[in-house]
């Protein structure tokens, strides 16, 4: 499937990042309605018939779980999940079984959902997102509770989904470290429209002064490097202190 | 001096034989992995969770407290703040009815949240509709409003960036016989506080003025958290004779190593 945003092809090779005023566009996507945000689907302008089917391609990770649900067990959530969304699935008890296990949230179907902590509701939205096995996952604000760890582990669970299962990631977040760590292409959104798209690496080191002009956070090893870059110290753009280390090693 | 403490504290198989200080009005900064034992703690400390001989508040087992005392010494503020369809307006003086003080009392408190948040240009708007700044604010002006002695702030700040929740936390350090408890595994913001503590599988693996624990890297790279990046570029740095200490400003960084 091909996807493009603004005449940008979202990379279904890579996990794409989507960074500052994003709400509306994800506040978009959840209705399908593609008009602001000018998204066309596989090059053609879609039917109102189409639009309604790609319900059952996209699947947005939400932020949170409305408290209504919150008195549900995780299985009944799950389930509540496969109906409202009129899934059909063929075995679903051992679909939410799966999906649980492959989140790492195995043994926790009879628990109540207002006992998990915030990150374990973080994937429990993520194994419901998954049961629905859609093409394109757009994940909001996923990784804020997350410690390494697991930010390590649900990434490496996301680049299986795109290199085997080849779905389309998109993870929209204000976290201009992790996007700057593990994004290839990112879209920067800017009072609800698209200012700017590429390479993650180019638009952070090449774009800096406007993305702070937007507001959008710089990545502190970047903030770093230029501040040396002004004292025309060839520095060199690192995603990690160690690298970093060894580049400042070598040019004091 | 010591309000509250925590004395051989163990619980279930979650937390083991925990013993911390809080010294009065001092900020404390509670980290640790997913799942390490802190939303648990932050519940017996603010007597969620019942258990006998183990937190003391001035000098007072917790456990004999009323239930008004509980809510009225601390406060918690969690990260959730519930639907609501009132207005902040509407919302603290609801909250303020249930305190059961005099009408010139519930007077002086709202005005003092509805200052210290400068929330006077959105009083009226309805909570749904209030970023998640003010959402944050709002949760910690309802738990101010019963004037705890100590504050407890379950990872709130997770949302939001670096400056925002220090211009948050700077507001509450100014209110006097305030004693600050927060949680989060990011310790980026753990620079503001004055006491570091780090658990571990429900234990306390390091615990001491925030400085002296951040400088633990090794440590706290094991328990999975990440340090604070301008401390972690000055321990390397240090480690390599290029710096003689911590550096906390980027600027005076660039300028301390090319001169």
């Amino acid at each position: 499937m091909e996807i493009k945003i603004n005449k940008t092809l979202v990379d279904s090779t890579c996990i794409n990042g989507i960074i500052g005023d994003y709400n509306t566009f994800v506040n978009d996507l959840k209705r399908i309605d593609f008009d602001n945000n000018n998204i066309i689907i596989d090059k053609k302008k879609l039917t109102k018939e189409e639009k309604r089917n790609l319900h059952k391609k996209i699947a947005i990770v939400e932020k949170n779980i409305s408290d209504n649900y919150k008195i549900l067990t995780v299985y009944d959530f799950m389930k509540l999940y496969v109906l409202e969304n009129y899934l059909i699935l063929k075995d679903y008890k051992k679909k939410i079984k799966d999906s649980l296990k492959i989140v790492g949230l195995t043994n926790y179907h009879e628990r109540l959902v207002n006992t998990l902590s915030s990150s374990e509701i973080k994937l429990l939205l993520l194994a419901t997102t998954m049961l629905s096995n859609p093409d394109i996952i757009v994940i909001d604000d996923l990784f804020t509770y997350f410690d390494i760890k697991w930010e390590k582990k649900v990434l490496s669970l996301l680049n299986q989904l795109v290199d085997k299962y080849k779905k389309v990631i998109i993870i929209c977040t204000n976290d201009s470290e992790f996007v700057y760590k593990y994004t290839k292409n990112l879209i920067c959104f800017s009072n609800d429209k698209i200012l700017i798209q590429g390479n993650t690496d180019y638009l952070f080191e090449e774009n800096t002064s406007l993305l702070m002009n937007n507001k959008i956070g710089i990545p502190k090893t970047i903030l770093f490097t230029n501040l040396v870059l002004k004292k025309d110290i060839k520095l060199n753009y690192s995603k990690d202190i160690r690298d970093l280390i060894k580049d400042i090693y070598k040019k004091v | 001096m010591s309000k509250l403490c925590i004395k051989n504290l163990s619980y279930e198989s979650i937390l083991k034989d925990i013993n911390i200080e809080f010294k009065e009005n001092s900020i404390n900064y509670i980290s640790g992995s997913n799942k390490c034992g802190k939303t648990t703690l932050i519940k017996i400390l603010c007597g969620q969770i019942d258990i006998k001989e183990s937190v003391y508040y001035d000098n007072k087992d917790i456990y004999n407290f009323s239930s008004y005392e509980l809510s009225t010494v601390f406060g918690r503020v969690s990260n959730s703040m519930n639907n609501t369809f009132l207005t902040i307006d509407q919302e603290l003086l609801y909250k303020l009815d249930k305190l059961g003080i005099d009408r010139k009392e519930k007077k002086k408190r709202y005005n003092e949240v509805v200052k210290l948040f400068n929330f006077s240009d959105i009083l009226y708007s309805n909570i749904n509709e209030l970023s998640i700044i003010n959402k944050i604010e709002l949760s910690i002006a309802i738990s101010l409003l019963s004037k705890p002695e100590v504050i407890f702030l379950d990872d709130i700040f997770a949302e939001v960036d670096y400056h925002i929740a220090k211009k948050i936390l700077t507001k509450l350090k100014s209110i006097n016989n305030l004693t600050i408890i927060l949680t989060s595994n990011n310790l980026e913001l753990s620079t503001l506080s004055d006491k570091l503590i780090i658990l571990n599988n429900g234990e306390v693996v390091l615990e001491g003025d925030t400085p002296l624990v951040l400088k633990e890297d090794s440590l706290l790279n094991k328990v999975g958290l990440e340090v604070p990046f301008m401390i972690d570029l000055s321990i390397k740095l240090k480690y390599y004779g290029l710096l003689d200490d911590i550096e906390l400003d980027m600027n005076r960084m660039v300028d301390k190593l090319w001169k």
